[in-house]
């Protein structure tokens, strides 16, 4: 499942890297295009994908949605959500998806290298932003921010979001150790583009008041 | 009268004949109109007729005139930047809805991949739950 938004550059690469199986069970590509004014959504259907629109950009955490409820609706059983931007490889869908299929987890997060390979901003927002989450809800997992996560059809309903933006990502994760769902970290390379379009450094200050806010909620 | 009396009695009669116009294209109901309609004859007598506050300036402690008119205006203010910021909340988040469910609504192809992911589900079997 993979939210983009003007990514038609590289979306088609993406979904080309991707297996028509994993573990043997089908894999059912599905984009949601979240607004888009290039030919993203024209590009992901010559690729074979599903594509959902949303007639204007709602965000990232509202297009995981509606990918989500998609794809459960169709009667997908694990769901892996990847970034359109061709950060992730399609490659690690198998090593995100055994911790499920093996019954060991309810939800895998992909970790990524802190090397000087990743944006020196970046690295550090990702890094502080994780430290703060262990620091406000005691539950540590070391990459808060990475898209590439997968979890069970069954796991969704637990972590169903509010956020409709990247703060989706940490969102998931307040609610993953909330209702005590099980947890796997998996190690992955990631590959940095030189246009960046992820989130800005203004997108990591709202995420941190939204960290303050859910941790006042409980 | 002074040119900044003068001045604010026209920026309250501009914004009554606004009103006015806005409760004519129905964008507000008459409640709301009386209520501005209100707010803008307020300040307008009250800019015209300053000695009629006068006397309420005293009881409440308060040093000036222009002191009062400076709560008051904070303090509506402040009230209409929260019921704005409420309402732009929710129309945002009826939006978002909206958007969403237009957009799985208009996946009429729902139904197909169910069963499409139904058939290669039954030839490969399901994933462990």
């Amino acid at each position: 499942m993979i939210p983009a938004r003007n990514e038609a550059a590289r979306i088609g690469q993406v979904l080309a890297g991707l297996d028509p199986d994993v573990h043997g069970l089908p894999v059912v590509a599905m984009v949601v295009d979240d607004g888009s004014s290039d030919r993203t959504a024209d590009v992901a259907r010559a690729q074979g994908a599903r594509v959902i629109s949303h007639a204007i950009n709602l965000g990232k955490g509202a297009a995981l949605k509606t990918g989500c409820e998609a794809v459960i609706a169709a009667g997908c059983d694990v769901l892996v959500v990847m970034d359109a931007d061709g950060q992730h490889r399609p490659s690690d869908l198998p090593l995100m998806v055994s911790p499920l299929l093996a019954g060991q987890a309810d939800l895998v997060l992909a970790r990524r290298h802190f090397t000087r390979d990743m944006p020196a901003t970046m690295r550090l927002g990702n890094v502080g932003l994780s430290r703060l989450f262990t620091l406000l809800f005691g539950a540590t997992f070391h990459d808060t921010q990475c898209g590439l996560r997968a979890f069970t059809a069954s796991a969704y309903p637990r972590l169903d979001w509010i956020a409709t933006d990247y703060a989706v990502e940490t969102e998931m994760l307040v609610r993953a150790a909330r209702a005590h769902l099980r947890t796997v970290e998996v190690e992955i390379e990631t590959i940095y583009h030189d246009a960046y379009k992820g989130t800005t450094i203004a997108d990591g200050m709202r995420i941190l008041a939204n960290m303050v806010r859910w941790r006042m909620e409980t | 009268m002074s040119a900044v009396q003068l001045l604010v009695i026209v920026f309250g009669v501009a914004m009554a004949f606004g009103t006015y116009r806005a409760y004519r294209r129905r964008d507000l109901v008459a409640p709301e109109a009386a209520l501005w309609f209100a707010v803008w004859v307020g300040l307008i007598g009250v800019t015209a007729f300053p000695d009629v506050l006068r006397n309420v300036v005293g009881p409440l402690r308060i040093a000036r005139l222009l002191d009062l008119v400076m709560i008051v205006a904070i303090l509506t203010l402040s009230t209409l930047v929260f019921v704005l910021n409420s309402r732009v909340r929710q129309l945002e988040r009826r939006t978002v809805e909206l958007v969403r469910r237009l957009a799985l609504s208009a996946d009429d192809t729902n139904g197909d991949r169910k069963q499409a992911v139904g058939e290669v589900h039954g030839k490969t079997g399901k994933p462990a739950e």
